[in-house]
């Protein structure tokens, strides 16, 4: 797990002094892994038992834990050229998704009345289609909300047993976000796929799906090419939990 | 039944020679109707005879037969018909009025009572449309699943329950898929409305509600190609919206 995601998770119970020490952190990741408590507290200007306390919150049981993380973090950042690199970012994906417990968000997901899909832009369309035609062969009929106008102007038929998914590459696209809020005041289940780092989208949502951050890639035309493919090797490992999620109720109930 | 068809009947027994002579047809349709059969074999760089063995294959009784077939072709070739602009407005204001006189309470009603609305269409215009009409309905408050692929239409009928909603889009209202399907829902109680052209077509006859359009075939100067304005669609999808919003609106006010 990155310790984005451990941002992410812990994010609602961050205090404002854990918020300037992760504010430093995530700017100087490489620097961090090899300070001392002491140096740390002062270049974020909190007390050294303020950064101690950030460490537990994320889990750990002190500074050197987090240390030795961040420094494990890196090791496994490093690419070797850009092919490898995208056989990484998929690999990673499965590895995380095959990894995550996905029964509370299954469970939240088949107790809802209406299942709705958010995104915008191209990438987003088609992954909302895809992510619709996969759920509907296990016979759950997802509704992909059309961009635009459309999308505010369903947000009042939303209601707290709807589970609602809401799809931006960078966590940070203010329509969705926007959205997100909106759907938190009607109560409504949230669930993000983001970017595999810390962003406004995940701290809004119950959970949080991610894929690997990916370098960009200049193309002859000197574009620079974003893979999006992490995507859809997501839906498709979340669809087979799901899958096995449904099998391992069924044995239950009959057992039970 | 013209040149292109035959060709088409027998093309899995035509040879290296045989596509060489079509291919030059094809390109020279008219300059070969003055051809003799010396002439064309040697356009085509082949002999007499492989022209001959050509025109056996495609069934013609021989060359004269061809340069038949040729005339006849050219004289049926389909011209657009400079009043086709004209006709086709005045087959867009006869829809939109259809549809603002339609009575469609009925169809309402079921929209209501229904747990979910579905939509399909037949091509690409008509699945567009769907969309469409989908986003349309969302300033309604009401929440229309568009069912795109083939696959998709038998999963999302196995999750349909009696009393459902479906709008099935078709131009003609003879598409053999479209119409089996809208069979196969009709078994299951499923509340169909069809949204197609006017006129004797087996959809109208399937289903329970009928909005239509008026259309008419267009030639565009190519044989074998004909264009059918399918934009009526479009202001039924828009018009029914908005009755179904003054509607709902209505029954508050009372």
């Amino acid at each position: 797990m990155a310790i984005e995601e451990l941002v992410n998770q812990n994010y609602k119970h961050f205090s404002e002094s854990d918020r300037a020490v992760w504010a430093y952190l995530s700017k100087h990741r490489s620097e961090c892994a090899e300070m001392a408590i002491k140096k740390m507290a002062q270049k974020c200007c909190v007390s050294h038992s303020a950064v101690m306390r950030f460490a537990q919150r994320l889990g750990f049981h002190g500074f050197a834990e987090l240390k030795l993380y961040l420094k494990m973090d890196e090791q496994k950042v490093t690419a070797h050229n850009e092919l490898t690199h995208i056989c990484d970012l998929y690999q990673n994906v499965m590895n995380s998704m095959c990894e995550k417990d996905c029964d509370s968000l299954f469970d939240a997901f088949d107790r809802a009345k209406q299942c709705y899909i958010f995104g915008e832009g191209m990438v987003q369309a088609s992954i909302k289609k895809e992510f619709k035609r996969i759920f509907m062969s296990a016979g759950q009929i997802l509704y992909d909300v059309p961009s635009g106008e459309e999308m505010y102007n369903l947000v009042p038929m939303t209601g707290s047993e709807d589970f609602c998914i809401l799809i931006s590459v960078s966590g940070e696209n203010k329509k969705i976000v926007e959205i997100a809020r909106k759907l938190r005041i009607r109560g409504g289940t949230l669930m993000s796929i983001t970017k595999n780092r810390e962003n406004t989208l995940s701290h809004l949502c119950d959970f949080c799906l991610y894929i690997d951050e990916s370098n960009y890639f200049e193309t002859p035309i000197h574009w620079q090419y974003e893979s999006t493919t992490s995507y859809f090797i997501l839906i498709d490992i979340l669809f087979f939990k799901y899958l096995d999620y449904r099998q391992r109720k069924e044995t239950e109930h009959e057992l039970g | 039944m013209n040149l292109d068809d035959l060709i088409q009947e027998n093309y899995d027994l035509m040879n290296d020679n045989d596509h060489r002579i079509w291919q030059y047809i094809c390109r020279h349709r008219e300059e070969c109707r003055n051809l003799s059969l010396h002439q064309l074999a040697d356009a085509c760089e082949v002999s007499t005879t492989t022209v001959l063995r050509f025109l056996k294959l495609i069934q013609m009784d021989g060359y004269s037969d061809f340069k038949a077939f040729l005339k006849w072709d050219s004289l049926n070739r389909p011209a657009f018909n400079q009043h086709s602009i004209e006709q086709n407005s005045f087959n867009l204001t006869r829809t939109i009025t259809s549809i603002q006189q339609a009575d469609c309470s009925e169809l309402f009603r079921r929209m209501d009572q229904a747990d979910r609305l579905y939509a399909y269409g037949s091509g690409a215009v008509q699945k567009s449309v769907a969309k469409i009409f989908k986003n349309y309905l969302i300033f309604a408050g009401k929440l229309l699943h568009v069912i795109e692929g083939a696959e998709e239409r038998i999963m999302a009928m196995r999750q349909m329950k009696e009393g459902d909603v479906v709008f099935l889009f078709s131009l003609s209202g003879n598409n053999p898929v479209l119409n089996d399907y809208a069979q196969k829902l009709r078994k299951k109680g499923i509340y169909l409305t069809a949204i197609c052209q006017d006129g004797v077509n087996d959809l109208s006859k399937l289903c329970h509600f009928y909005l239509p359009f008026f259309t008419q075939k267009i030639d565009v100067g190519h044989p074998g190609s004909a264009f059918y304005s399918s934009a009526g669609m479009l202001p039924i999808a828009e018009t029914l919206v908005l009755k179904y919003i003054a509607c709902k609106y209505q029954k508050h006010s009372v």
